[in-house]
């Protein structure tokens, strides 16, 4: 459920669960994306040494999002386009952004 | 000059922030609201953008343009916020001792703006239907999700 992943203080043990110490990241929504979680942001922690890429699945995965629709976006870390293997960090801002159509 | 701005923009203004008198070449590119997408009619468009990273993409792209064109002067202004049909959503002016400089680092700017910086728009079509519109269309210099996505 959607409401599972908007708690603050949710975590995410699956992405490596051999590790104790958690981090914190601010996840954001834009557009489409927005409109489909149906929040504009997310705090969460997270196990340190998740990738974007164990975070998004497990963000659309609870969200019931298509995975069509996560082929469909590109990401940023801290307003960098960056892949889906980067290693996130402590107080990652992380933006999920659908294809832009600025112009 | 660059800016993200939810006020009208001010094209005279912006031309006179253009000239120079070094200058015998000024080119502008202004993209406007139209009235219909995909053969439907567009009644409303509203654009919205990620602020902090808008406006570092587009310092990236006009650093790339002066430091690829022998320019004298770039703007490049984006307008966010429901933009009436016919308006301008994007100005782009350059200016250059000859033309050639202006047409290509101008072709260049909203391409770049186009492709990479984090902006939307929303469309509202005449039978009362919204979209996002999304564009798939990166160039080749920006990351560029592989089939293990």
């Amino acid at each position: 459920m959607l409401l599972s992943i908007k708690n603050t203080n949710s975590v995410i043990p699956e992405a490596l669960n051999t590790k104790v110490k958690n981090i914190s990241v601010n996840v954001l929504f834009f557009a489409s994306l927005r409109d489909a979680f149906k929040c504009s942001d997310l705090k969460l922690q997270i196990t340190e040494g998740s990738t974007l890429k164990e975070l998004r699945d497990k963000l659309f995965s609870e969200a019931g999002i298509k995975e069509e629709k996560a082929r469909a976006i590109m990401y940023a870390v801290n307003h960098n386009y960056v892949s889906l293997d980067t290693r996130l960090e402590d107080k990652d801002e992380v933006a999920f952004l659908p294809f832009v159509s600025g112009g | 000059m660059i800016e993200i701005t939810e006020n009208k923009i001010q094209v005279e203004k912006l031309y006179s922030e253009l000239y120079n008198i070094a200058c015998g070449a000024v080119v502008t590119f202004e993209g406007r609201v139209r009235n219909h997408n995909d053969l439907k009619q567009v009644i409303k468009l509203e654009y919205e953008c990620y602020y902090p990273m808008a406006m570092k993409v587009l310092e990236e792209i006009k650093n790339q343009a002066l430091k690829k064109w022998n320019i004298k002067k770039l703007i490049a202004v984006h307008r966010i916020g429901e933009i009436p049909i016919g308006e301008i959503a994007v100005w782009i002016g350059i200016a250059s001792v000859h033309r050639k400089e202006s047409f290509e680092a101008c072709q260049f700017v909203i391409n770049e703006i186009k492709h990479k910086v984090p902006i939307w728009k929303r469309e509202t079509y005449f039978d009362g239907f919204v979209k996002w519109v999304e564009c798939d269309n990166k160039t080749e210099s920006m990351y560029q999700p592989g089939p293990h996505l």
